[in-house]
This record gives structure tokens, C-alpha cells and sequence, in this order.
């Protein structure tokens, strides 16, 4: 029998590593047996990125599933209720005032085992898709709470996630990991890999000669890939050619009014050459501005990012953020898997960030072998959902600019040429133009963005689906206007229970949140 | 209804009302459940269900007597009539209430509901005698009154302690209306009896100690009484 997998040793501190370290404690260890040991290494030295604040609602899972108390996260990392992403000026450029937004709601669109979009499609007169399928996108133009306080912990009326500050959320991690699940967290700034004869790796070594050694390596240093890129050697598949932007410039906007209602939902803004991100946390909003610099000039991207926050911007100072797009060839290699910002990078326009994490740990978690003997074939298979995981994601980034219909600058116009989007996309596309999106073009459970997602987005952007041609397929048009306006009095009967965002935090606050 | 209009007593401005005496205690007629603190368990429990529940304003848990089986709907004060042998003391001091500092109980203030339709300017019993003294009822409230924040804050100990132990429980209560079919009661919560049984010999003598056992088991017995609510029902007419 092989050598077992026992001490694992990850790499970097930032919540890529501890949401990592997290979720490997909690489905690795067991009470009864005290031999698997989970390390994590961290650079006083090194400064973590700290802008992945959006989350998705997997977040909810992962968080009750490593043990952590809700109230407290939201109490320790001014954490935000997240119920949509808000698209705003994405299909046309803005004129003299007219601006186009859509909401891509966590709700799944209502009525199970119903789809109303043929039927949506069919009717001339109608209201936006969001708000007929959904009572989400009203309850969320009101800035209302998706949590009342007699939910229970990670329940809600309405789907949610969270926005967060990084680097507290970090932090809480930390301490979590450490004084609940046993990690150990060692502060130390690795200098040098030393590999074995077979190419995998045999011991880090810190800067003072120390040795730490592992049986497993899990790569969680950010950009620098320090073990899977530049220990390794493992390349980068870059995806500049077809997602453009590739620097960001951000800013962090206290609140002069703290009374100020916050947006559940990030507003994700279309500019000349890029967008901005604007997530609203209790003490202060998050904004970022994500452009092509072969597109725009830094300044004038500053420029862009200064206008859109407005005169609040003037004292502030902006940090700019080089950005890679694209993944490792392979995200497990030997005795190293890559996970977070070191594994691939796709601009934060649907909060993949976080959410790739999650997704990679639980995987690598399911995959890890009990001894090296099961090496080679995890390898395989965790590498081969990986990329297919990835070139998804890509698909649904790259759709969100491939159906706008901006074409004020030369950024709209290189998007929306099909040279620069994935034949994956384009053939469905091509599908969708005269069929709608079913289940069934979206075989793969790894695929981490569903059918819903892709409705919300392709009709919140007027996607033209015709099916004229077919209407007959469809003949319960009475049964689907009754369940739109279904749909509209429930919106009517649920805002009144619910409470404003910034009201229910407060409350959160000061009365916790129940387990029960 | 009108809505509660709570101000605290005032010797000149409340000179010369009276309070009429209702023993049918019609003001909680559309509440299905009313506020019960752990010191009446016992007496209640052969009335009504006694459940947890939790309050919107801040999810916090407080104990209440269930009345009714539906919203708005109470069938033990109903119809000028009292179905019980116990009446809570949150439902006999109205129409006052205690108010005041929140963060110091010793500093009681007696309130008074001025929209209560038992104000009147010449029937019952006089607030204030004529030397602008409270009158004897009136202390004898006051004495009530104290008592009840006391005992509040002592359930509210009882129930933070039920819910550190892990010893609540949400629960789904179904109830067979005949014709109308199954109708399901949400949002009440009660006393796991398997992580009752498995408490820690700590935890089990501080319920000894505290003396919560008499509450924990009128509270489960109480459970019987989903019965009684539904023979009420099926005599009941809604005014």
C-alpha cells in the first residue's frame, strides 16, 4: 500500500487558504482520530489582495457546514445581505439619462416544475423578466432585508449571500479555524520548494533554513502561485483574447451618512472600457472599477472610477490592481493542487472568486486520496472537472458582453465580436435564437452556473429567443399569466413582512440571530 | 381595532377616569396567543398549550399560551366568555402596563393604554382617589406590575438557558379541521425531550437547582392541550 495522505500543508493566508483550511478540517478530520493534521503557512511579509467581498449563496452552506456562527461572522466583517447582482447600462450605452438595468436574482425563478419563459417570450406586453418570474427583483429595488429576525441562522424569505470585508473575513476565519478546528497556523515565509526525485514536491523551507514538510501541498498564494506556477512549472492558459479586461483599480467609500439605506445587491455598472463593481458593506461601500488597459489609459480609468463615485472620491486614494485572466493548465499536480487566486483568475463580475474557492475545496476535500497509490487518477479527475468548471464560468462571463449592444468604444465593439467568444458559447447561443434554454443544456452538476443563471442574464439583456415558429409547443398561456400575476401579489403580501437591510443588521447586531 | 396607546400614569392628566372591569378580557378577542412567564406554567398548563415563540422584532424567544389556532383567532376569550381557570397576568393588568427603564426594573413606571375602551369618566374602579392619591386597586397593579417585570426577567433567564442547552425545538403542529382539511401551525417551538434526558449532570442539577424542572414539565404536559383547543373550535362561532 502507498504512503498515507496525512499532514497537509497549505500555502497563504488570505480567505482563499483559510476558507481552504476550513472545509479539509471539517470533512477530514474526526474526533476519534487526532493523525491527519492540517497546517497552514503564512507570510507576515506578504499582503493578501482583499477584494473578493461578493459572495454567491453556496456561502450559507459553506459557512453552517465549517461550524460558523452567522451573527458573528455578519457582526466581525461588516457583512451585507446579497440577494441579486444589478446590471446597470450593460445592453445600451446611457443617453441624456436613460440608463437600462436587469437583476440577476438569487431566487430561482417561482413556480417549480413550471417555466414561464416560453410564455414570457410569447406575451408583447411585458413587464421585465426578473420581476415577472421573481418577487426578488421588487423586494430588492426596496432595499429590504431577505432575513427577518425570526429566521433561523443561514434561512431567509429570499435567497441570499453576503458581501463582506476581506480582510476581516479572513481574519475570522483564522480564528476560527485555529480555536475550532484545530489548524495549525504557522507564520512564516516560505524561501525556497525543494522537489523530490519524482517532481512532486518533498519540503518547503522557510526563510530561517527551517524545514516544513507535508504530505500534501495545497497552493492558496494568490497571484505569486508560489508552489503550483513557480515551483512546479505548471503553465497558464490565458483568456485575455476572450475576456478583455485585464486591470483594476479600487477604492474603499466610507459612508458620511451611516443611516444611508444599503443596496442588497452589487451594482455592476458598464463603462467605456469596462465596469464597475459598487458592493455596499455596513461602514463603508467597496468600488472598483475593471477595465482593458489595451483599451483605456490608467488615468483615464481613474478618471471613470473618480466620476462614477463622485465628489466622495475626492480625499480618497485608489489602488490599482494588475489582473491575469485565465487558469493553470492543471490544478493538481503530484502533491499540489492550486486553489484560489494561484489556480485562475476570472474578473469578480458574478463573484466567482469566492465561490471557485468553495466549490475547488469541497472537491479537493471528496477527491484527496487515503495514500498515494489513488494519486495519479484523483489527479486526473480532479484536473478534468476543473477545467471544465473554469471554461464555464468563461462562457458566462464572456455572455453578459456578448449580448450588449453598446458600441461607444472600441472595448464594446472587440466583445461583442464572436472571434473573441468561446465556440461553447456561441453554439448555444446560436440554439437559444430559436429555442428556449432547458435543463438539459446543462448536463453537468460541475457547471457552476445553471439554467436559471443564464435566463436572468440573457433576458434581463432582451436576448431575442423566437419561437414563433414553435408557440404551439406551449399552450398554457392562462395557466402562465395567472402565475405572473401569482407572482406580482405575492410581492405585495411578502414586502410587508419584511424590514429594511440596514434595519434588520442593526438588529443583528444587537440581538444575534437564532440557531432554532 | 385601534391600536395600543401606551402613556404612564399621570396624577392629573388620568384625575378622574375609571376603569370598567371586564372579566371576559375581550381586549385579547383576536390574539391567538398571549404572553406566559415560566411562574405560571403550572396553573396554565391544564388550560391551554404553553409554546415558545419567537418575536419579530428581535427573534428572541418568549414563552406564550397558545389561545387560538389561527391568526387573529382566540376561542378560550371569546364571546364574552372565559374558557380557562387560569388567567395570566399579562391578560388581567391591562389596561396597564410597565414601562420605563428597560436596563433597571427596580424603576417601574405604570402605563396605561388611552385608547383602551375600559377608560371611561364615571364607571368601575377610580384610578385616583379624590386627594390625587393612587387608589388602592390602582397600588395593588403597581404591586402586580413589579412582580411581572421580575418574573419576565426571570423566564427570560429560564428560556436563554433552554436555548444555550440546545433544548428547543421547532415544531410543526398539524391539526385535523374535518372538512376544511389539515391546517399546520408554524413558528412555534418546544422542549426537546431527547436532549432533556441527555443533559450533562452540570446542566441537570442547575435545572434542579433553579427549580425549572416544575416549568419544563408543565410546559410538555400543556402539549395535550392542542385537544381542548379543537373541542373549543368545533363549539366555536366567530362573533
Amino acid at each position: 500500500m502507498g504512503t498515507a495522505i496525512k499532514n497537509i500543508v497549505i500555502v497563504g493566508g488570505g480567505t482563499a487558504g483559510w476558507l481552504t483550511a476550513c472545509i479539509l478540517a471539517k470533512k477530514l478530520y474526526n474526533a476519534n482520530d487526532v493523525s491527519t493534521k492540517i497546517t497552514l503557512v503564512e507570510s507576515a511579509d506578504i499582503p493578501t489582495i482583499g477584494v473578493g467581498e461578493g459572495t454567491v449563496p453556496t456561502m450559507r452552506q459553506t459557512l453552517s457546514l465549517i461550524g460558523v456562527n452567522e451573527a458573528e461572522f455578519i457582526q466581525e466583517c461588516d457583512v451585507t445581505f446579497k440577494q441579486s447582482i444589478k446590471f446597470v447600462d450593460w445592453l445600451h450605452t446611457p443617453n441624456h439619462g436613460q440608463s437600462h438595468a436587469y437583476h440577476h436574482l438569487f431566487n430561482h425563478p417561482h413556480v417549480p416544475g413550471f417555466d414561464l419563459t416560453p410564455y414570457w417570450l410569447l406575451n408583447s406586453t411585458k413587464d421585465s423578466f426578473a420581476s415577472s418570474v421573481s418577487f426578488q427583483a421588487a423586494i430588492s429595488d426596496l432595499h429590504l432585508s431577505p432575513k427577518r429576525m425570526t429566521d433561523k441562522h443561514y434561512q431567509g424569505a429570499l435567497e441570499y449571500a453576503y458581501h463582506l470585508d476581506a480582510m476581516k473575513f479572513s481574519k475570522f476565519l483564522a480564528k476560527h479555524g485555529c480555536n475550532n478546528l484545530a489548524i495549525n497556523h504557522q507564520i512564516l515565509t516560505v524561501s525556497e520548494v525543494i522537489l523530490s526525485a519524482d517532481g512532486s514536491i518533498d519540503r518547503l523551507v522557510d526563510k530561517n533554513g527551517e524545514s516544513i514538510n507535508g504530505d500534501f501541498y495545497v497552493d492558496c498564494s494568490g497571484f505569486a502561485s508560489r508552489l503550483i506556477g513557480d515551483a512546479l512549472k505548471v503553465g497558464f492558459v490565458n483568456k485575455g483574447h476572450q475576456l478583455l479586461v485585464n486591470s483594476a483599480i479600487a477604492m474603499q467609500v466610507p459612508y458620511r451618512d451611516e443611516n444611508k439605506e444599503i443596496p442588497p445587491y452589487t451594482i455592476s455598472t458598464a463603462h467605456e472600457a469596462g465596469w464597475t463593481w459598487d458592493i455596499g458593506l455596513t461602514k463603508r461601500r467597496g468600488v472598483g472599477y475593471v477595465y482593458s488597459s489595451n483599451h483605456t489609459t490608467h488615468d483615464r480609468a481613474e478618471e471613470i472610477l473618480r466620476s462614477y463615485v463622485g465628489e466622495e472620491a475626492a480625499e480618497l486614494s485608489a489602488r490599482r490592481i494588475p489582473m491575469e485572466i485565465g487558469y493553470r493548465e492543471k490544478f493538481w499536480h503530484k502533491n499540489c493542487v492550486a486553489i484560489g487566486l494561484a489556480a485562475g483568475f476570472v474578473e469578480p463580475l458574478e463573484a466567482t472568486a469566492l465561490l471557485v474557492v468553495e466549490a475547488t475545496a469541497k472537491l479537493l476535500a471528496e477527491k484527496l486520496p487515503s495514500n498515494t497509490d489513488g494519486m495519479a487518477y484523483a489527479e486526473k479527475s480532479f484536473n478534468s472537472i476543473g477545467r471544465y468548471a473554469w471554461d464555464k464560468v468563461i462562457d458566462f462571463i464572456k455572455l453578459h458582453y456578448f449580448l450588449s449592444k453598446r458600441r461607444d468604444h472600441d472595448f464594446w465593439l472587440d466583445n461583442v465580436d464572436p472571434a473573441t467568444a468561446p465556440e461553447s458559447l456561441l453554439e448555444k447561443l446560436n440554439y437559444w435564437r430559436s429555442n428556449v434554454p432547458t435543463q438539459s443544456d446543462f448536463a453537468s452538476k460541475y457547471e457552476v452556473f445553471q439554467l436559471e443563471n443564464y435566463q436572468y442574464v440573457l433576458y434581463g439583456m432582451e436576448f431575442n429567443t423566437d419561437i414563433s415558429q414553435i408557440s404551439q409547443r406551449y399552450p398554457h398561456l392562462a395557466l402562465a399569466e395567472k402565475e405572473i400575476d401569482n407572482i406580482q401579489k405575492k410581492t405585495q403580501q411578502i414586502k410587508m413582512k419584511l424590514s429594511s437591510h440596514r434595519e434588520i443588521l442593526k438588529k443583528i447586531q444587537q440581538y444575534g440571530i437564532s440557531k432554532i | 381595532m385601534t391600536s395600543i396607546n401606551m402613556v404612564p400614569l399621570d396624577s392629573k392628566k388620568h384625575s378622574n377616569l375609571f376603569i370598567k372591569v371586564d372579566r371576559s378580557y375581550s381586549h385579547v378577542k383576536q390574539q391567538n396567543m398571549v404572553p406566559l412567564l415560566a411562574s405560571e406554567f403550572l396553573q396554565a398548563s391544564t388550560n391551554f398549550p404553553i409554546v415558545f415563540a419567537k418575536q419579530e422584532e428581535t427573534g428572541k424567544f418568549k414563552s406564550v399560551a397558545l389561545v387560538g389556532l389561527q391568526k387573529g383567532e382566540n376561542l378560550v376569550f371569546a364571546n364574552d366568555k372565559v374558557h380557562s381557570n387560569y388567567i395570566p397576568v399579562n391578560v388581567r393588568r391591562y389596561p396597564f402596563a410597565a414601562g420605563g427603564n428597560s436596563e433597571d426594573d427596580s424603576n417601574m413606571i405604570l402605563c396605561i393604554d388611552e385608547n383602551s375602551a375600559l377608560i371611561n369618566d364615571s364607571e368601575g374602579i377610580e384610578i385616583f382617589q379624590e386627594d390625587g392619591q393612587p387608589s388602592a386597586a390602582t397600588k395593588q397593579m403597581t404591586q402586580l406590575l413589579t412582580d411581572i417585570l421580575a418574573k419576565d426577567a426571570a423566564t427570560d433567564v429560564f428560556i436563554a438557558f433552554l436555548v444555550e442547552h440546545d433544548l428547543l425545538q421547532a415544531t410543526e403542529v398539524s391539526i385535523n379541521m374535518g372538512e376544511a382539511g389539515q391546517q399546520k401551525i408554524n413558528g412555534i417551538y418546544k422542549i426537546n425531550e431527547e436532549e432533556l434526558n441527555e443533559l450533562s449532570d452540570d446542566a441537570a442539577l442547575t435545572l434542579y437547582k433553579r427549580k425549572y424542572f416544575a416549568a419544563i414539565y408543565a410546559h410538555l404536559a400543556s402539549l395535550n392541550q392542542f385537544e381542548r383547543l379543537l373541542q373549543l373550535k368545533a363549539k366555536f362561532t366567530p362573533e
